[in-house]
């Protein structure tokens, strides 16, 4: 009887051991799981977050080209200044006989104050002012002056970066070529049988 | 299944066009209106299950629309999120008082946008 006791506790002490066994190998699964789903969670935070930049950048890129005149496309680049930059205080300057600039668009101080006393054109980007050049090719021939961003806003990003390198490349250029593209007569093509 | 309807009322193209594309990762079926009067027009022809409404806009500003769409006994539990560049707290007040669910300022964060929208627009069942 005795013996038989024994050779059960042996079973249960076995299967005891083989429990703990497969306790620690769930814990160790658990742990990998774990740590697999923060890498996923990470990534999926990443993934969203360069998502949400390169709809920045399509946006400021598809309003740039779809302006169909120089007032329309000036109206595109201060909606991406608000929109997707995250500011009400700039001004946008053209330079109308070096050295002088004439104010185009903006809004807020930075408008109001542009339009009274314009900055000169050369000591525009090496003042405390945030000016960014608006290139046509290799020419300067104007810029955009942020004085303020939004309260609430995050500090400028890479996206953002690369959103305001799109401005300073392509901006004026839209301006010009919608300006042409409204002089532009259509020519009737020859029908075809 | 019907998709659900979200109207986007700014008078920017450029603030609808990234609403737009921001929500384009969800099938829903999107509503553009231009102004505030032409919000009260097409909520009150289209039905829509969710509204995101700019504050600064003209002839009818965004707190004036919130007004007027909650007058509206038909459209009273409408979810609104305002998405405005005015984050100053008499502002936040203002939508709030006038009916607004939610605030979002610009510019508009993917992953805000996308939460808040997805929250009233699945809302499980015991929510509802």
């Amino acid at each position: 009887m005795k013996r038989g006791e024994d050779g059960e506790l042996r079973v249960l002490r076995a299967e005891l051991l083989e429990a703990h066994r497969e306790l620690s190998r769930m814990r160790m699964q658990n742990e990998q799981l774990m740590s697999s789903n923060r890498d996923l969670s990470s990534l999926l935070t990443r993934t969203a977050q360069r998502s949400g930049d390169l709809v920045k950048i399509i946006v400021a890129f598809r309003r740039l080209l779809e302006a169909s005149d120089a007032g329309s496309a000036l109206r595109s680049i201060e909606e991406i200044l608000i929109n997707v930059v995250g500011t009400e205080d700039f001004a946008i300057l053209m330079v109308t006989d070096m050295p002088l600039m004439r104010v185009v668009g903006g809004m807020g101080p930075a408008r109001t104050l542009s339009v009274k006393n314009p900055p000169a054109f050369d000591q525009l980007f090496d003042g405390d002012v945030h000016a960014i050049p608006l290139h046509i090719a290799d020419r300067v021939v104007g810029a955009i002056v942020i004085e303020a961003m939004l309260p609430h806003r995050d500090p400028l990003n890479a996206a953002d970066d690369q959103v305001l390198s799109l401005l300073s490349r392509f901006a004026a250029t839209a301006v010009l070529a919608a300006d042409h593209r409204q002089s532009w007569t259509r020519v009737e093509l020859p029908e075809v049988a | 299944m019907n998709r659900k309807k979200i109207l986007l009322v700014d008078d920017s193209p450029t603030a609808i066009l990234w609403q737009r594309l921001i929500l384009e990762d969800d099938p829903y079926e999107i509503l553009v209106a231009n102004d505030g009067e032409e919000c009260l027009r097409v909520a009150s022809a289209e039905r829509p299950d969710l509204v995101l409404l700019d504050v600064v806009m003209p002839r009818m500003n965004g707190f004036e629309t919130l007004r007027a769409l909650r007058a509206d006994v038909t459209l009273r539990g409408l979810p609104i999120l305002m998405v405005t560049t005015r984050s100053e707290m008499p502002n936040v007040m203002e939508g709030f008082e006038s009916g607004c669910n939610e605030y979002i300022t610009k510019p508009v964060d993917r992953t805000e946008l996308l939460t808040k929208v997805r929250s009233y627009l699945h809302q499980p069942e015991w929510q509802s």
